[in-house]
This record gives C-alpha cells, sequence and structure tokens, in this order.
C-alpha cells in the first residue's frame, strides 16, 4: 500500500509517478510531489519508481515568488 | 553599550487621530531641509481611490516630484504606507509596509513590498503614510512614537554605520524596557555608495530576543534614504490588538482571519512547508524545471544546485516562529544563528544571518555559479547589513561574471580581481567594496545599465552584445527566473511598471508547465488579472504568499485554480469586514487597476511609460549564445522545426539562433500589442482616455500628461 494526500492506495511494482498521476482527478496542475519527504518536479515523473509503503503529497500549482 | 548621541533638534506634539475601519485619515510629512514636521488630513475621495498602501505612497510622490526630478534631488520623496488591512494580528500575512520613491535605478517610481513592524506602529501611531523629503546637512534618526504622542527629529554622531548594529542598538535605545514596541527603519554604507541600496525594517524577535529585519529591495530606495542622510527611522507603539484597526465588522473580521489562519496552519506543513523552509523548497523545483538562474541566467540547472536548496537550509534555519508579522502562520522569515563569516568586519564573530530566501539563492548563488550555503549566507549576511539589494547584487554580479569570462573587462579593469564564474571570495570582495564605495565595487554598484555605459566607453567593450545579456529592464535588474520558455513571464516582467520584478505577475508554471494559455489573449487575460490582483495586496498592507503558495484543499477542482477563488473571496470579506466598504471579489481588480493605471501615467509624466521602455534583454526571451542554444539543442531545434516551419537540415547554429531570435521577439512585440489592448492602452501602451474616466482618475494634470504625449 502506498498513501497518496492522507488516502491509501493499491501498490504495483512498476508503478512511476508518472502512471499514478494518470490514473487520479483533477492532476493537471500537479507539477511537484513530495515523494517521502523529497521534492519531486514533473520532468522526473516518469523515471521516478514508486516503492512500497510510500508517501507521497501532491502539491499545489506553483506560484513563484 | 551604546556610545552614539542623539541631539534632539526639533520635536513635536501631537493628538493622536482615532483609528477608524483601518484609517487614520491623516498623512505625516517631515521635510529635512526646514525640520518641519507637517500632519495633514487625507481627503475622502483620495482615499475612496487610491485605498492606501501603494496607492497613498504614489499619490503623495506624485505631489512631491516634477517630471523633471531626479532621484537625488531634494524633492524626491521616500513614502511608507501600511494600508487600511495592515496590522491585523493573526491575519497571515497582514503586516507589511510599502516603500515608494523615484528610483536610482530607473528614474521612475519604484515600490517595494517588506514585512517588520514599522509600518502598523506608525499607523497605530496615527499615520497612514510617512513622506520624507529634503536633505539633511548631517546624520539624522526621526521617531515616530505613539506612545508619547511625539514626533522627533534628531542629529546623530557616532551611530554605527551598518544596519545589523544599527537597528539593534536604536531599538535597545528607544525602549529597553520593552523593545518590542519599536521598529527601525535603516539603510546602510552599502545604500551610501550604490544606486541598489535597500531599506532594513525590523521587528524584535521576543523568542531569540533579538532584532530581526526584512528588506525592502527593490529599485534603491536605500539610496535615496542614505542620501538624504536619514539614518534611521523608528516607530515606537504598544500592544496591538484585532480591534487595533478599529474595525467596521469585528466579528466578520475574527471569523475571516480564523479561518485563513487555521487553512494556513493545517495544509503549509502538507504542501510547501514554508513555515520550516521558508522559500527555498523554490530552488530544486526550479532546477528540475530549467527555471533557476545559473551562470548569468545562460542556463536553467545545475547539477551542484542541490546542495543549496530547502535540504540543506532545513537543518540550517534556527528553529521558532518566524513571522514577520504579529502571529502570522506563514511564518516564512526564517534565519540562521551563530554564524561565522569568513571575510569582512565581521569575520570570525558569530551574527545571526536573516535569510536567505530564494531570490537570494537564485541571485546570489546559482547565478554566479557559487553552489555553497555557506558562502550565500555570508553574501546574504553583508549585503543585509550593508542595506543593498541581494536581487540587484546577484544579477549584476552575474553580468559581471560573463563579461569576464568573455574578455570584455579584464583584471586591468576589476583591480586585479579574477571574476569567474564560482568566484566566491572575490564575489564577497566586491560586496565590501560597494559598502566602501571603493575600486571596482563602486562600479558594479551603480547597477547593470550603468555597467554597461562605462564597460562600452571607458573599456571599449562591445555594447551588443552587453545588451543582449544584461539582465535589466527600465534600468532594474532582473529578479531570479529564467524565462526562455515562458513569453507570458516575459510579458510578467517586460511590462511590469518598475521593471523585471516579478511581484506583479508569475506565470511560468501556467504558461510553460501547464500551457494553460496557449493563445496571446490568453496571455494578455493573465497579464491583466493577475497584475492588478497581486496589485492589491500592496494597496492594503497585505503579503501576497497567504494567497497562493497555500492553497484549499479542493483549489484544483474550482474552474480556475490559479486564481485561488476562495481566497479571493476571503480577501473581499477581509477588506469588507475591516473597512466597512462592501467589497465583492471583482470590486479588488477594479481598485487595483485606477492605481496601476495612475503608476503607468506617473511613469510617463517622469519621461518613461511608452513601448519602448518595455523592452526585455535577448537573453529573457531566448538564446544568445551557440553555448547557450547547443545546451538546449533537441528543444530549439524542434520548435525552429514543428513550430515555425523552417527546414533546418542546412543551418548552422548561429542561422539556427538568428532565426529563432527573429521569431521570438516578433512573438514578444505581438504579447505587447494584446496586453495593451486589454488593459485599455493605445499601440504606444499609454492608457487612453476613456480608460482614465472608467478608472475615475482623468485629473487635470493626467489629462495634460496624456495630451502632451499624444493622446486625447
Amino acid at each position: 500500500m502506498i498513501e497518496v494526500d492522507g488516502k491509501k492506495m493499491l501498490w504495483a511494482e512498476s508503478m512511476t509517478l508518472a502512471s499514478l498521476l494518470q490514473g487520479l482527478e483533477n492532476i493537471e496542475f500537479c507539477s511537484v510531489v513530495r515523494l517521502n519527504g523529497r521534492l519531486v518536479s514533473s520532468p522526473k515523473f516518469t523515471e521516478t519508481k514508486i516503492k512500497d509503503n510510500s508517501k507521497i503529497e501532491l502539491l499545489p500549482l506553483v506560484a513563484g515568488g | 553599550m551604546a556610545n552614539f548621541q542623539l541631539k534632539e533638534i526639533k520635536s513635536l506634539s501631537y493628538e493622536k487621530a482615532e483609528i477608524k475601519k483601518g484609517y487614520t485619515d491623516q498623512s505625516l510629512r517631515i521635510n529635512l531641509d526646514s525640520n518641519d514636521i507637517i500632519i495633514n488630513p487625507i481627503e475622502e475621495k483620495i482615499k475612496h481611490k487610491f485605498i492606501g498602501g501603494k496607492g497613498y505612497d504614489l499619490w503623495f510622490l506624485w505631489n512631491s516630484v516634477s517630471g523633471k526630478t531626479k532621484w537625488n534631488d531634494p524633492e524626491n520623496a521616500v513614502c511608507i504606507s501600511s494600508g487600511p488591512l495592515g496590522g491585523t494580528p493573526g491575519y497571515p500575512g497582514g503586516g507589511k509596509s510599502i516603500v515608494t520613491s523615484i528610483s536610482p535605478l530607473t528614474g521612475a517610481p519604484i515600490d517595494s513590498n517588506v514585512g517588520g513592524y514599522f509600518g502598523p506602529y506608525k499607523k497605530f501611531s496615527g499615520f497612514d503614510v510617512l513622506q520624507i523629503d529634503g536633505k539633511a546637512t548631517s546624520d539624522s534618526v526621526i521617531l515616530i512614537d505613539g506612545i508619547e504622542n511625539k514626533i522627533k527629529i534628531f542629529e546623530a554622531k557616532n551611530l554605527p554605520k551598518d544596519s545589523y548594529e544599527l537597528s539593534d542598538q536604536l531599538t535597545r535605545y528607544f525602549d529597553p524596557e520593552k523593545p518590542v514596541n519599536v521598529s527601525v527603519v535603516t539603510a546602510g554604507p552599502g545604500a551610501e555608495h550604490t544606486f541598489f541600496g535597500c531599506l532594513n525594517f525590523s521587528w524584535w524577535d521576543a523568542g531569540r530576543k533579538r532584532v530581526r529585519y526584512k528588506q525592502a529591495g527593490r529599485g534603491g530606495i536605500g539610496t535615496v534614504f542614505a542620501n538624504k542622510r536619514v539614518m534611521a527611522v523608528v516607530a515606537r507603539f504598544g500592544a496591538v490588538s484585532m480591534k487595533s484597526n478599529n474595525p467596521a465588522d469585528f466579528e466578520a473580521l475574527k471569523l475571516v482571519t480564523k479561518n485563513h489562519a487555521k487553512e494556513i496552519h493545517d495544509l503549509d506543513p502538507k504542501q510547501n512547508r514554508m513555515a520550516i523552509v521558508g522559500t527555498t523548497h523554490l530552488v530544486p523545483i526550479m532546477n528540475d524545471h530549467d527555471c533557476l538562474p545559473v551562470h548569468n541566467f545562460k542556463f536553467g540547472s545545475h547539477p551542484e544546485s542541490k546542495v543549496i536548496g530547502e535540504e540543506t537550509y532545513e537543518h540550517i534555519f534556527d528553529k521558532g516562529f518566524d513571522g514577520c508579522w504579529k502571529g502570522c502562520t506563514v511564518a516564512c522569515a526564517h534565519g540562521v544563528k551563530d554564524f561565522s563569516p569568513f571575510t569582512g568586519p565581521y569575520r570570525g564573530k558569530k551574527v545571526f544571518v536573516d535569510g536567505p530566501e530564494y531570490e537570494t539563492i537564485a541571485g546570489c548563488g546559482s547565478n554566479l555559479g557559487i553552489f555553497d550555503a555557506h558562502t550565500i549566507l555570508e553574501i546574504n549576511f553583508y549585503c543585509d547589513a550593508y542595506g543593498i539589494d541581494t536581487i540587484s547584487v546577484g544579477t549584476s554580479l552575474g553580468f559581471v561574471m560573463e563579461c569576464f569570462e568573455n574578455g570584455l573587462i579584464t583584471k586591468d579593469h576589476t583591480g586585479g580581481m579574477e571574476l569567474s564564474f564560482g568566484n566566491r571570495f572575490n564575489a564577497l570582495e566586491i560586496i565590501h567594496q560597494m559598502a566602501r564605495g571603493e575600486g571596482f565595487g563602486s562600479i558594479v554598484g551603480k547597477g547593470i545599465r550603468n555597467m554597461k555605459k562605462i564597460f562600452s566607453k571607458d573599456f571599449g567593450a562591445d555594447m551588443a552584445f552587453m545588451q543582449d545579456i544584461g539582465m535589466e529592464s527600465k534600468g532594474l535588474e532582473f529578479s531570479e527566473y529564467i524565462t526562455k520558455e515562458s513569453l507570458a513571464q516575459q510579458g510578467g516582467y517586460g511590462l511590469a511598471l518598475k521593471g523585471p520584478q516579478h511581484d506583479e505577475a508569475w506565470l511560468i508554471f501556467l504558461d510553460m508547465v501547464h500551457n494553460f494559455m496557449p493563445t496571446f489573449e490568453n496571455k494578455a487575460e493573465a497579464l491583466h488579472w493577475f497584475p492588478m490582483f497581486r496589485t492589491w495586496f500592496g494597496l492594503c498592507g497585505l503579503c501576497k504568499l497567504p494567497w497562493n503558495d497555500i492553497v484549499p484543499e479542493d483549489n484544483k477542482k474550482t474552474s480556475e485554480p490559479a486564481k485561488v477563488i476562495k481566497h479571493v473571496g476571503w480577501y473581499a470579506d477581509f477588506f469588507s469586514s475591516v473597512t466597512g466598504r462592501k467589497t465583492a471579489p471583482e470590486d479588488i481588480i477594479t481598485m487595483s487597476e485606477a492605481v496601476y493605471n495612475f503608476q503607468r501615467i506617473f511613469n510617463l509624466k517622469m519621461g518613461f511609460g511608452t513601448r519602448e521602455h518595455d523592452t526585455l534583454p535577448y537573453r529573457a526571451v531566448g538564446p544568445v549564445t551557440e553555448e547557450e542554444y547547443d545546451s538546449r539543442k533537441e528543444r530549439y531545434d524542434e520548435q525552429l522545426k514543428n513550430k515555425y516551419g523552417f527546414d533546418i537540415s542546412s543551418m548552422d547554429t548561429k542561422n539556427k539562433l538568428s532565426a529563432l531570435r527573429e521569431k521570438r521577439e516578433d512573438q514578444y512585440e505581438k504579447l505587447k500589442d494584446a496586453v495593451y489592448e486589454r488593459r485599455g492602452w493605445t499601440k504606444k501602451g499609454i492608457p487612453t482616455v476613456n480608460t482614465v474616466k472608467r478608472l475615475g482618475i482623468d485629473f487635470p494634470e493626467i489629462m495634460e500628461i496624456l495630451k502632451k504625449n499624444g493622446v486625447e
């Protein structure tokens, strides 16, 4: 299991951040997530694999300074 | 132990105005030529039109200067105002001051939004706006004492020169029993000797029992302040509560304050964690999206940037409450205690560094090729202590380093210093020289626009190349974002009234990452709504961070997530509850539009404010050099082929650069047309008569200025 924004979700072995987000709603403005406490940005979503028991938070639209 | 002397040369006792619905309806003018202290009422129609904060500042500045006034003329004024909502404890970001003056860098009005307690304390002492003009003949300190109801002007001797010591000593001097009652505005020796001096606004950090400060950084207002020989302006006031603004509807104010504060408290830990890391989270995000300035904005990322972002600073920042206003739940003003500089007058001593924020890390770190958290802290500390703007310092030094690496300047010009990217010791030495007004540092301190002239005239440097790589527009140095792939943000910088600062519009992700505004019309709409909405924070005395850096959990389900409509509604409620002026979200835009257009016409009054001044250096638009092109070759080749229809098979890099440039520059000009039309301006970028009439700013002097510029 993994936790996405506080909700439990099933984990799959080949899961990446990109594949996870594809299955979620209202993610068109999600360009950064916090994966187990570390920031990961959209250019790295495809290459970033998710390990079992991971905790993921979807950050809101980046608003700049 | 303080060993300075303050000799009172003027004193005025006054009856404090009662605050009604966020306003005192009084202004305070200090004229340093005559040492006159003048209190005047503010007319209702001015209040209605200019709202407060930046609006008041601009109106008082407008009336102080003529179209011929230069930054160092006595009639140039430094105006400081908070705004009707400023000074609401507990409301996130509810205690800002806004400062304006005619800028030494741009020659036009500049405005800067800053934390610390000064603005609210000044207002609660009886004055919505402070105007300082004239010039003192000796070092001066001004005291606005809202406890004793006295205003005093002192002649000062033997005060410490730097802001770090000066703020501390004056705070303890003016209220040794309750230093929390004091806020001090200071500049510093760097402000005196450069054109990009900043102002430090202090507050007493009760937890750490020390003075902290935030900076009104942009455009050299500290330089004007120092030129007037003002060492400090001090405000003293007692306890502040949510009733201090005497709000029209206290229960409504309590409710909206509680709602917004609770949301920030609950959601910030799940979102950007600004209460822990400030704005340092932006470093890795900008780096990963190719938007972090590296080597004078040449590149947008660097592998070493990971050591200067939140993962490093989170562990360095001193733990504790870091709000720059009372009860702010964003609390992002972090600092580092027991820092020991390895250069300069504080070498080997332990100091507290207020910062760094993202802009300082990007400008004085990655942009200079300095990937060392300690050096960035040291630059941050000395810039603040000397009273110079870290953004202008970082962007100016980046320009110098690229000029040096390209042989446009040599050791013969720099006093023997090697100034390639990454040379941290010499970067620091330049900053110390700026403070002393000596050596090559005194040239760098004049800013990029002046450096280009000096390098060309005195050193024979290539002006065309410097125009392309010198990251300034309107004379102001760029803040720290790469805009090459976001046309909308090119507009956000190039069309900003005061010059390229991101506080008007920050559209990079909406445009570049999410492609939310594909057409010129979409971009123009964004470059209307966002600058207008963001202007409103400056009118009211607020910080923008609580609006869209922490957002409701269901915000992504709304029709326009970028506007964070729930918060816009709260701000309308906040304004209604304090001022009693029933306000809907759309009214916020209209309030700002009047002041925004007034500022554009103020630029026109000063000889600017037309299309030719809304230009950008090409580096902000696209790749200048072959090295730059090749670093993102795949991206640019693809654009030439698929977006612009070029057959690039026989084109070399030089030809590709040229073709891309022609297209991108054309796009920017088309964007200008679309934005001017949306804003109700002429093709020359001047507000039309219909626009100023619709906004109710058709004053005789404004109509005369429009007429002089061919708009009737």
